[in-house]
């Protein structure tokens, strides 16, 4: 099987700015204020008991399924599943780095029969563990 | 402290979790999946759009916050944070294509004080196939 895959980014407020306004690009009833609430105010953050102005999930687990897409190609995108816990907070400025497959699947549990099982983790910058999870893919004779 | 952050740090307004019944079916919502929203999507984490594009192909999670619209008017989802989301890729979405999103409240819990709802909804192309299908579950304060 495949090596790990990895990506490293800085999760900046203007990365967490864009990302936030995709929703609504989508739906326009939704568009936010621009510089408010907890994932762009550090004030609104702090409030909540935030480090910082606090980073989308979705934001750094669409790295996972991008790097799956980019090795894998179809057979992920016909079959591949992916299922993540997010455990601590990623904010404004912190480094992370999405590795998939670099040890072993932590919950074996997590992977159906007949598919093929990558660990999925997220650190920040302190070495933290921010999201865990898995991928999978199905077997090749059943994809 | 100006008026925005006001409104932003006041008790969200809406629904609220104690108001969320299991079972509530939310969307649907429909998009034309065009380039623009795909590089849009891909600036924004970042990753190389040219890939998806070149394919025709809509990465398999540029959808997945479709939970906030879906949920729009039904929860007020104030200050919670995600705890966990699965994604299941069943055929590739299509740049040009028209998608309908749909979603289902699954789920709603109490843990360590804290209220949790599960969302479960997926994306079907133009042709009613269901492409992804997604499960989240967030706490809500």
């Amino acid at each position: 099987m495949a090596a790990k895959l990895a990506t490293e980014f800085q999760m900046t407020q203007q990365a967490i700015d864009a990302f936030g306004a995709l929703v609504g690009q989508r739906a326009p009833q939704l568009k936010r204020t621009p510089g408010t609430g907890h994932h762009s105010d550090p004030a609104a953050a702090k409030s909540v008991g935030l480090r910082g102005p606090v980073a989308y999930s979705l934001h750094y687990y669409g790295h996972v399924a991008d790097l799956m897409t980019q090795r894998h190609g179809e057979r992920w995108l016909r079959g591949g599943e992916m299922a993540v816990a997010f455990i601590k907070p990623v904010c404004a400025g912190d480094d992370i780095r999405v590795v998939v497959g670099e040890r072993p699947v932590q919950r074996p549990e997590q992977v159906p029969n007949g598919s093929h099982g990558f660990q999925v983790d997220v650190y920040n910058q302190f070495g933290e563990l921010v999201a865990a999870g898995v991928a999978t893919l199905p077997d090749e004779a059943t994809s | 402290m100006s008026d925005a952050q006001q409104a932003a740090i006041a008790p969200p307004k809406g629904p609220s979790w104690d108001e969320l019944r299991v079972g509530l079916k939310v969307g649907p919502l429909s998009y034309l999946i065009t380039p623009e929203l795909v590089t849009s999507f891909c600036a924004a984490l970042p990753v190389d759009a040219a890939p998806y594009l070149a394919r025709g192909e809509m990465p398999a999670t540029m959808l997945a916050t479709d939970y906030i619209p879906l949920l729009h008017g039904t929860l007020e989802l104030g200050w919670g944070l995600m705890a966990r989301h699965s994604l299941k890729c069943l055929r590739p979405v299509r740049i040009g294509d028209t998608v309908t999103v749909t979603g289902e409240v699954t789920d709603k819990y109490e843990r360590k004080g804290r209220h949790y709802w599960t969302l479960r909804y997926e994306v079907k192309d133009s042709a009613g196939a269901t492409c992804l299908e997604n499960l989240i579950s967030c706490s809500v304060d």
